[in-house]
């Protein structure tokens, strides 16, 4: 970082975006999907890192060759192509036919190798929640267990959960980049995702689907914490009277006081969630 | 004006100042009409797309509030695809140069022609009608039930977008007709089915593509709408309906609708690269098979918008590999044209800057479209702002560069004046880096986990400086425009002469004056190439039997489907009043409709039948033969 | 200067394909065909997640009257096949009878369908099943209705003497839409009526 923070704004946003960029490259900037804690997002961001390799050597090739075209000296001979028109019937065809045909064959093969992978059956052990997606907040129950919660989703680390999601309105769609992708929640139906954190910690979870005037602020925290704290707090949860609505929005569709995504540690959560609360 | 000229003119020209205005059939007319609005609605939809990205500036700005927000994004969604983009291409470029590409003297149906564009700009004025009323629609551009239902936005915003939507699909749907129509019977003589131009093949292409795509759109917004008003229960889980049904009928359309718009755009690409390489398109038949299969293949990807909302695992690899697909014949397409590059002597001139534009861009927007077809991927980017940067590098990049590398081409066609090249490369450099600096970064806000449609943003994200970067390409943009007005402006005030062929291009709009008279070509060329400019001289022959209009009656062969024969002699009506009589009555059917006022919706009927009546019967000596 | 009939050897009436609004009427028709397939795989969709079907407690439609309607509308073509037959053989008569009755048969059709939807115990907004009858029962009556005005148009040209043996594109055009909203009711018929009893 700079040293005159503050004072010039400019050097600090490069500055940034230079630490931005290697962290792209280094896959940390951001808390987002390339930083997974799970092996769901895991196999996903394995999956980008391989199709952008692709893309990235194909981008060049086909930069390179059209350079080539473009900027290839012409001495007045005519080209290759003129004179074998079959030449050319062959590099329109191999290069924009076969090539990508391979290509996606593996494209597809990965696909469908991580498709298996990130929506995993889970394990029988694995533990149950429901979701509720509301405007705009976030409904969640632990079956059996009489706990309840509001925009923040406690999981123990390690362990498969199954995220039951339905909604009581409007469309929402569950995501926590660091640990899955997206599920929708649809009234009239119900979907499930599986995730399983690997590392303690609080994941910033958002809906992702467009669901009217709060949709900027419904996001909710995902802790994950060791078996013993889980439990601690479950039984605080339990000694509630049942989950409330909770918007996250006011009438005008402005969210409720700064939205805690600043938070990485767990212990963090609950202050940030007290930071949630207590705005005007 | 020789005396064929002064004989064609009475006979295809307007009479006076009021059927100019409000009867012409001039195809030529029309599409400018077309051109216009369509920039009216884009200057409009670019506003909003500022106004998003001035919005989006900096973490938690103020400048405009959620409410105001969510119609701006719907607006510019809905605006730019459905008013600016598919509008320009398919009623302005596609209205203007079909008939003279193909040597014909008009559309197939030049009063059907006149209806679509009072359709079109109706049903716009209709639509952003709602903005002024502050009643904007605000449920997005794919407008998910249950939150557009009558549940949970009970104002009229939605109203008018279903409502605006179903009425402008009567335009577009006319307007696909009377495209097939044209390409089918008008052909000049010996313009065998593959001696086509491009352009032309590619609005073949996209007007059937319109003709089975705009159905689920209509039936969509009609159940809709019905929903709304009339309480029937298509979308509303609680009562046997079911949400999903919109996702599917949004998505057979909406995922067609891309190629609607990018296969003429393709069209135009291979169309300018040939001028300006010197030297005919490479592997001219298998561009038409690739526009042909996208077509097709396009219609079996909608799911791919869906990957999240639930569906079985067997139906997801199905479409994955359908929108997979797609790259093959997009592959051919790209190593066609640089085979085609490859081969020729490049002058470079603005309209090739902006191909060249293209092919970088449309690259990228292909690479992104691989990735999200790719379904665990999509799970993770879906509904992020990686997927605004992805449709952008494939509707600016892959349509819009193409569309105002066809400004500069055609302009001078229309206008008699060419435009300035130096003002031509600053606004390609302005808006070419300025879009890749918007549409860039918004990869990495997506993978750094930021949502599409959000209002505003923390700034620890990490993404305060992509955003600030975002937002500053957008205004580079902007200003890139201004300069293409700028130019346009300069052009008409004192631009170089054109002439008839300024580029030296090889096909037929080029073989007539610029601007092209009232009846385009005072004789009927009789090809035998598909770039009869570039024959030697005396191969395409010139068939003057219709110099002298019989009874000054709008007189054009009917050619043979696939061989281009002349079969029949056609007789086209001329200037007419109800084609705006009907598009009117039509609009006050629908304003009834809206505010469910029934005297309104009666007499609007009545209105439209009589004309509708008026229409179909033939005045002697001025009538389609029907 | 060049011109006289030697000049133009090419017809100027045709039908059938060589004239375009033929194909301006096959693309129109493909459009609709899309349409109606997409309603009834809407009905389908429906149908596929719900758990009674019709939905509500609603019986089964009675098949009487749609039957008789069936044979009525697919009765209704012939006419028209001999209108066209009779023209091009430049008969009036035959050409303005067949239209009429067509035109009656399709009243006969509309009223019936009217006097169905005035003794149902439900409406359009009981529930989604309720929906799908009505909207799929009367866009398709939209659709005979249309092709009403196009028969009475026809007929009112062919009393104006617009029509002759080389001149009947309008005709036929106007009894191939007619054919084709024919086709559509079999369809409706064997969905919205027969499948609930069926399947």
């Amino acid at each position: 970082m700079t040293a005159r923070r503050g004072r010039r704004p400019v050097p600090r946003i490069v500055a940034r975006l230079m630490v931005c960029a290697i962290g792209v490259l280094a896959s940390g900037c951001g808390r987002g999907m390339l930083d997974g804690q799970s092996p769901q997002a895991d196999r996903i961001a394995l999956l980008w890192w391989l199709l952008l390799s692709i893309a990235t050597v194909v981008f060049f090739a086909v930069t390179a060759l059209l350079g080539y075209a473009l900027f290839r000296r012409r001495g007045g001979a005519t080209s290759r192509f003129e004179r074998e028109p079959r030449s050319e019937m062959m590099f329109i065809i191999g290069g924009g036919g076969v090539i990508p045909l391979v290509l996606l064959v593996v494209v597809f093969a990965a696909t469908i190798a991580t498709m298996a992978a990130a929506s995993n059956d889970g394990s029988s052990d694995e533990m149950q929640i429901d979701v509720i997606g509301h405007d705009f907040w976030w409904e969640v129950r632990y079956p059996g267990q009489q706990a309840t919660a509001e925009n923040v989703i406690h999981v123990p680390v390690g362990r498969d959960v199954r995220f039951n999601l339905k909604s009581d309105d409007v469309i929402h769609s569950f995501w926590v980049p660091q640990l899955n992708g997206k599920t929708d929640m649809i009234p009239g139906s119900n979907n499930s995702t599986v995730i399983k954190a690997t590392t303690a910690g609080a994941y910033q979870g958002r809906c992702a689907e467009f669901c009217g005037i709060g949709h900027a602020c419904m996001t909710f925290i995902l802790v994950a914490e060791e078996q013993a704290q889980f439990d601690q707090w479950i039984a605080a949860q339990r000694a509630r009277s049942g989950a409330l609505p909770d918007p996250q929005t006011q009438d005008n569709g402005e969210c409720v006081g700064p939205k805690a995504s600043g938070v990485t540690r767990p212990g963090d959560a609950a202050s940030a969630r007290a930071k949630t609360e207590g705005a005007p | 004006m020789t005396a064929a000229a002064g004989r064609l003119t009475r006979a295809w020209g307007e009479k006076n100042f009021l059927t100019t205005v409000f009867g012409t059939v001039d195809h030529k007319q029309i599409a400018m009409r077309y051109m216009i609005t369509a920039f009216v609605f884009m200057g409009e939809a670019g506003t909003a797309g500022l106004v998003m990205r001035t919005q989006l500036a900096v973490p938690n700005n103020t400048f405009v509030g959620p409410d105001h927000y969510n119609q701006v994004f719907t607006l510019h969604g809905t605006v730019m695809i459905f008013l600016f983009a598919t509008p320009l291409l398919i009623g302005g470029f596609g209205n203007y140069f079909v008939p003279l590409m193909i040597g014909a003297r008009d559309m197939a149906f030049p009063r059907l022609n006149a209806f679509s564009y009072w359709v079109y700009l109706f049903s716009g004025m209709l639509l952003y009608s709602s903005f002024f009323a502050g009643r904007a629609p605000n449920g997005g551009w794919f407008a998910y039930v249950p939150l557009t239902g009558p549940k949970y936005s009970p104002g009229t915003n939605l109203d008018f977008w279903a409502l605006g939507i179903i009425f402008l699909g009567i335009s577009t749907t006319s307007g696909a007709v009377n495209f097939i129509c044209t390409i089918f019977k008008l052909r000049a003589p010996g313009m065998s089915i593959n001696r086509m131009p491009l352009f032309v093949w590619g609005m073949l292409v996209t007007s059937f593509a319109i003709i089975f795509a705009l159905p689920p759109l209509t039936l969509g917004a009609s159940l809709l709408e019905m929903d709304r008003q009339f309480g029937t229960h298509f979308f509303d889980p609680d009562a046997g309906g079911n949400p999903l049904l919109w996702q599917h009928l949004f998505w057979v359309f909406g995922h067609p609708e891309v190629y609607i718009m990018f296969l003429p755009a393709v069209g135009i690409v291979s169309t300018i690269i040939p001028t300006f390489c010197r030297t005919r398109i490479a592997a001219y038949s298998l561009l038409v098979l690739a526009s042909v299969a996208i077509g097709f293949i396009s219609f079996g990807v909608w799911v791919h918008h869906m990957f999240s909302v639930g569906l079985p695992p067997l139906s997801l690899a199905f479409f994955a590999a359908g929108g997979m697909a797609i790259t093959i014949p997009s592959g051919i397409q790209i190593f066609a044209w640089i085979a085609t590059i490859w081969r020729g002597d490049i002058v470079w001139k603005t309209p090739f800057l902006f191909v060249v534009g293209f092919l970088v861009t449309i690259l990228i927007g292909g690479f992104t479209g691989v990735m999200v077809t790719a379904v665990p991927l999509d799970w993770q980017v879906t509904d992020s702002q990686f997927i605004v940067a992805h449709l952008h590098y494939v509707l600016v990049g892959g349509v819009v560069l193409p569309i105002f590398g066809a400004l500069y081409y055609w302009l001078p066609k229309i206008t008699g004046r060419m435009l300035d090249e130096r003002l031509g490369q600053i606004h390609f450099w302005l808006f070419f880096i300025g879009f890749n600096l918007t549409f860039f970064p918004m990869h990495f806000m997506g993978l750094f986990g930021m949502p599409r449609r959000v209002y505003t943003y923390e700034p620890d994200y990490g993404l305060t400086a992509l955003n600030l970067i975002a937002t500053v390409g957008a205004f580079m943009q902007a200003a890139g425009i201004l300069v293409f007005l700028a130019n346009f402006v300069k052009s008409m005030i004192r631009g170089d002469d054109a002439g008839d062929n300024p580029w030296n291009a090889g096909t037929l709009e080029w073989a007539t004056t610029s601007p092209p008279e009232p009846f385009n070509f005072r004789d009927v060329p009789v090809v035998a190439s598909a770039d009869p400019l570039w024959d030697a001289p005396g191969e395409t022959k010139w068939d003057d039997r219709l110099e002298d209009p019989r009874g000054g009656q709008r007189e054009a062969y009917g050619t043979s489907v696939v061989d281009a024969d002349v079969s029949e002699m056609l007789v086209m009506p001329g200037p007419s009043y109800l084609p705006l009589a009907l598009a009117l009555s039509m609009a006050a059917l629908f304003v009834g409709i809206l505010f469910q006022v029934f005297v309104v919706i009666a007499v609007a009927s009545a209105v439209g039948l009589c004309a509708v009546a008026l229409w179909f019967w033939p005045e002697e000596g001025n009538g389609a033969a029907i | 200067m060049s011109g006289g009939a030697s000049a133009r050897p090419y017809p100027r009436y045709v039908a059938g394909t060589r004239a375009p609004a033929t194909w301006g009427l096959f693309t129109f028709i493909a459009t609709e065909s899309i349409l109606f397939s997409l309603l009834f795989s809407s009905y389908f969709y429906l149908r596929s997640s719900a758990t009674e079907w019709p939905q509500g407690g609603i019986a089964a439609s009675d098949l009487r009257v749609p039957a008789i309607n069936t044979v009525i509308l697919l009765a209704s073509s012939v006419p028209l096949f001999w209108a066209e037959h009779s023209i091009k053989r430049g008969n009036q008569t035959g050409l303005r009878v067949g239209f009429a009755l067509s035109f009656l048969l399709g009243a006969i059709f509309l009223a019936l369908q009217l006097r169905e939807y005035s003794r149902l115990p439900f409406q359009a907004n009981a529930n989604a099943y309720a929906s799908l009858y009505f909207v799929i029962t009367g866009f398709h009556g939209v659709h005979v209705f249309v092709g009403m005005l196009m028969n009475g148009m026809t007929q009112a040209r062919a009393w104006a003497g617009h029509f002759d043996e080389k001149r009947y594109l309008g005709v036929q055009n106007a009894s191939w839409y007619w054919h084709f909203v024919d086709v559509v009711w079999i369809f409706v018929f064997a969905i919205v009526y027969i499948s609930p009893h069926v399947l």
